[in-house]
């Protein structure tokens, strides 16, 4: 009785243990991710400028030599871009959007701005594609900026819920 | 990508349907114009044709297609291959190369910057010329051309739309392949209205021969003084030529020893030499060889073939 008792206290302790590290973790993760598609979209910025690569070769190449969250999304633009099946470009980068970057730490707001490029990329007019990135990599600092301020906070809060909550549980049930 | 996928690609899911169901022989197509709001036009073997909703092609426009400003917009953005901005250059002059060398022409709103043209909006108007390469057309003309192991210095003359630049593509091509009796020579190609070789993506969409290097949207004086620099041809082929800069070009093209292919808007030999900075090469016999190129008997049809004093080696009838 008292060893089923015991075991059912210690799996609900380490249950609460693993959300909280899992919750610390998922905010760590976002401020990494946010720092690689800032650089993606650095990357993306340039090869727009300087060498005013297509867009499906330039998210392409995201996608080639960048391992990271985002290649799966990179790739999946891509060529669903290559493919030519009358599908716009919005539809695709939303779409894609919405399905993969699930998978990723970065919140709805996030979430929301990367698939708003997809509504400006590929106009006529190079700077104002550039423009529309800046602003982008620009509203993607100021999310890294705050997440890194409370990041350390946060993944302690986190941590320590985690541990407390499950003490509490553990000590209520037993 | 066979040809017809290559231009089906870039229409919007409804009309690739139609015009799928409607065109049979792509080798006889030779333009698409597309309007908004107004009927598809095709030209086949000819003949003008609207493009029926049940995907026939119609003498009549009763029964026509219209193009909505949504699927014109959907057009551009494939044409384009969803960036329009890496095609700014190209939007200026007014036209697109895609996929299999085919050409877009588009009009609308022009937007300028200080007076001259600096992007293209509200696209209304689309013309998709497509690319027929007709290998074997300078057969006739090719022997007039050889001296020997390299050519004459050579100046293709012709009206508008008579097949000068078509005419210019299989002399490229022949002489960069070279044949069991000829050994190929290495052609450099400054194309600086992507009409030569067609490229898309860097690549030539037309066949310019095995040894040919090619220079694409690059302006013909500049292009012309990169390939001797940097990839030593023997022969260098443009087409269009006639400002001053194009002439100082060819001055130091032929003082490099390279040989010259050139091509130049006009009807007659006469016409060429009075020319203002042409005029000059003709009257200091630079080039060896002339085609003079009309219509009587179709496109590409060599009326007269000279030597460098003007005399004709060749009369068409």
């Amino acid at each position: 009785m008292w060893a089923g008792k015991v075991l059912g206290a210690l799996m609900v302790f380490v249950s609460c243990l693993a959300i909280g590290w899992y919750t610390a973790e998922r905010i760590r993760m976002r401020t990494q991710e946010l720092r690689e598609l800032e650089r993606a979209l650095l990357l993306l910025k340039g090869d727009i400028r300087y060498a005013k690569t297509a867009l499906p070769e330039a998210i392409g190449k995201l996608a080639r030599y960048h391992e990271g969250s985002f290649t799966e999304f990179f790739r999946s633009v891509s060529e669903a871009m290559l493919e030519y099946s009358g599908i716009s470009l919005t539809e695709i980068w939303r779409g894609q959007a919405r399905e993969l970057l699930k998978k990723t730490s970065l919140n709805a707001g996030d979430r929301e701005l990367v698939a708003g490029l997809g509504d400006v990329l590929g106009v006529t007019d190079a700077m104002l594609q550039q423009n529309t990135l800046d602003l982008a990599i620009v509203r993607i600092r100021e999310e890294i900026e705050a997440a890194s301020e409370k990041e350390k906070e946060k993944v302690y809060l986190c941590r320590a819920l985690g541990v407390l909550g499950g003490l509490f549980l553990t000590i209520l049930l037993l | 990508m066979g040809r017809r996928e290559d231009l089906l690609k870039i229409f919007p899911l409804r009309l690739r349907g139609i015009l799928q169901a409607a065109v049979r022989d792509y080798e006889k197509l030779q333009e698409i114009r597309m309007r908004v709001q107004a009927p598809v036009l095709l030209i086949y073997d000819n003949r003008e044709y609207f493009l029926g909703k049940s995907g026939r092609m119609e003498r009549n426009q009763n029964d026509s297609y219209l193009v909505s400003r949504e699927e014109m917009c959907e057009t551009l953005e494939y044409v384009g291959g969803y960036s329009l901005y890496a095609f700014e250059e190209e939007m200026k002059q007014g036209f697109i190369t895609i996929a299999g060398g085919h050409r877009v022409g588009i009009a609308g709103k022009v937007i300028l910057d200080g007076g001259t043209v600096k992007s293209m909006k509200n696209i209304s108007c689309i013309n998709i010329r497509l690319s027929h390469q007709k290998k074997g057309c300078a057969d006739g003309v090719l022997g007039y051309l050889l001296a020997g192991r390299t050519i004459y210095h050579t100046l293709i003359i012709s009206p508008p739309g008579c097949g000068k630049t078509t005419l210019l593509r299989d002399i490229i091509r022949q002489l960069s392949d070279g044949n069991e009796g000829r050994a190929g020579l290495q052609v450099g190609v400054v194309d600086e209205r992507s009409e030569i070789g067609a490229c898309y993506l860097g690549i030539p969409q037309n066949d310019l021969g095995i040894r040919t290097d090619i220079l694409d949207c690059c302006p013909k004086a500049e292009g012309i003084m990169m390939l001797i620099r940097s990839m030593a041809p023997d022969v260098i082929a443009v087409d269009e030529i006639g400002l001053s800069e194009d002439i100082a070009a060819i001055r130091y093209c032929i003082g490099c020893g390279c040989k010259l292919i050139a091509t130049v808007h006009g009807g007659s030999m006469e016409e060429v030499r009075s020319k203002p900075f042409l005029g000059e090469l003709v009257r200091q016999k630079i080039f060896e060889r002339y085609i003079v190129l009309g219509d009587r008997h179709g496109r590409g049809t060599v009326e007269q073939i000279c030597d460098e004093r003007g005399s004709s080696l060749y009369v068409g009838r």
